[in-house]
């Protein structure tokens, strides 16, 4: 640090620092030097400290706000119920693992056949319907390597006709979908974090 | 006396990371005491900060959820309180900003010019207030008017106690900024002081 001339000091943000005890060894030093000769210093560190006073108290006083009694107990449960992305990965298999062992415990309860309604039917029509969108995804694939294939031969004009190009329109729209999913899966969360 | 204060602000940032540890552990009564022992604090400078009851309660409560979203990322080298003035002050300046962002447009242009709070008529005082309530009714309304640029570091300052240092990280203001700004915020406030009489500072 290059050497200031002592009256610099008389910006008066040095005042107020010095009050607030916020100035280094160094400052500290030329300040209380400077103060010695300047009474024009001395006379605005007697007006800060009356102002930081009235300050200190006015504000040391929470404002009137009443926070509810159970405020704490309220936002911990709403904090600890809510994001599914804090929790370990441990603690999700846990829950899996109980979810699985409940399935078991009410289809025991129940019977074979709350079995078959309850939890095969769904089963059935969700790998139904995963069995089709793996389909779809694979043909998609296929004809988006198939189409890529033939623009590396430098055919590329013969994409305008037959699926090819569609599968490619199709897999970009799926990807841009996959992305919005996202999003709002994401915005969905912060809603209900918020919420 | 400091170095008792001292002692005591080193057992209670101990305690504070013993808290976020079994917060993060998944211990349900580590965060609620993170909560109930900040609770004030953070409600009392979030209302200062946005001036309504209900805006302020809704922050302060999305305040904490975003601490415990966040407690995984919390350094124990940064002090605990200063993390949370951070998170509180990112919300009040967000919800300012979303109510019309007037006062914070402004934010840039008082560093380089001079300020004077609009004059209002001096509200009367419930006659039944003592003077030195009312003298601290009067200083306080004087704070709620200081753009919030200002007032969040007098705030910071002189009701949380934190220092240069602290205020800079909480802000992302650099030190000099800070310096400067509780230097004019105070020029302001003792103009707006003899505008309404009250003498003495």
């Amino acid at each position: 640090m290059t050497a200031v001339p002592d009256n610099s000091v008389c910006a008066g943000e040095e005042v107020v620092a010095y009050l607030d005890g916020e100035l280094d060894a160094r400052a500290l030093a030329r300040f209380e030097r400077h103060l010695q000769g300047c009474p024009r210093c001395a006379q605005a560190l007697e007006a800060e400290k009356l102002l930081s006073r009235e300050l200190d108290s006015a504000l040391a006083t929470a404002p009137a706000f009443e926070l509810p009694k159970n405020f704490a107990q309220v936002v911990a449960a709403r904090a600890q119920s809510d994001v599914s992305g804090v929790r370990r990965p441990a603690e999700r298999r846990r829950a899996l693992r109980l979810c699985a062992v409940l399935v078991v415990i009410a289809c025991a309860l129940t019977g074979g056949a709350a079995l078959t309604e309850a939890v095969l039917a769904p089963l059935r029509a969700v790998w139904k319907l995963g069995a089709t969108l793996a389909g779809f995804l694979g043909h998609a694939l296929y004809d988006a390597g198939a189409g890529l294939t033939v623009i590396s031969r430098g055919v590329g004009g013969r994409l305008l006709f037959g699926s090819r190009a569609g599968g490619v329109l199709v897999l970009l729209l799926l990807a841009l979908a996959l992305l919005m999913l996202r999003h709002l899966i994401a915005g969905y969360h912060r809603a209900r974090a918020l919420e | 006396m400091l170095a008792s204060t001292a002692v005591l602000s080193q057992l209670s940032a101990a305690a504070d990371c013993d808290l976020v540890t079994r917060a993060v552990a998944g211990r349900e009564d580590g965060f609620e005491e993170l909560v109930r022992r900040y609770q004030r604090p953070i409600a009392a400078y979030v209302y200062r900060m946005v001036g309504d009851y209900e805006s302020a309660l809704d922050l302060t409560q999305e305040v904490f959820i975003k601490v415990y979203n966040s407690l995984r990322r919390y350094r124990s080298e940064f002090k605990f309180s200063t993390w949370i003035y951070k998170i509180a002050h990112n919300s009040a300046v967000d919800h300012l900003r979303r109510q019309g962002g007037r006062e914070l447009a402004l934010q840039r242009e008082f560093d380089g010019e001079q300020y004077d709070l609009p004059i209002e008529s001096r509200r009367p005082s419930p006659e039944q207030e003592s003077e030195r309530a009312e003298r601290r009714v009067e200083i306080e309304r004087v704070v709620s008017e200081l753009p919030a640029a200002y007032r969040e570091l007098v705030v910071l300052r002189h009701s949380h106690d934190l220092s240069y240092d602290e205020i800079a990280d909480v802000t992302g203001l650099p030190l000099g900024t800070v310096k400067n700004r509780l230097f004019r915020a105070r020029e302001v406030m003792r103009r707006a002081f003899v505008e309404r009489g009250i003498t003495g500072v």
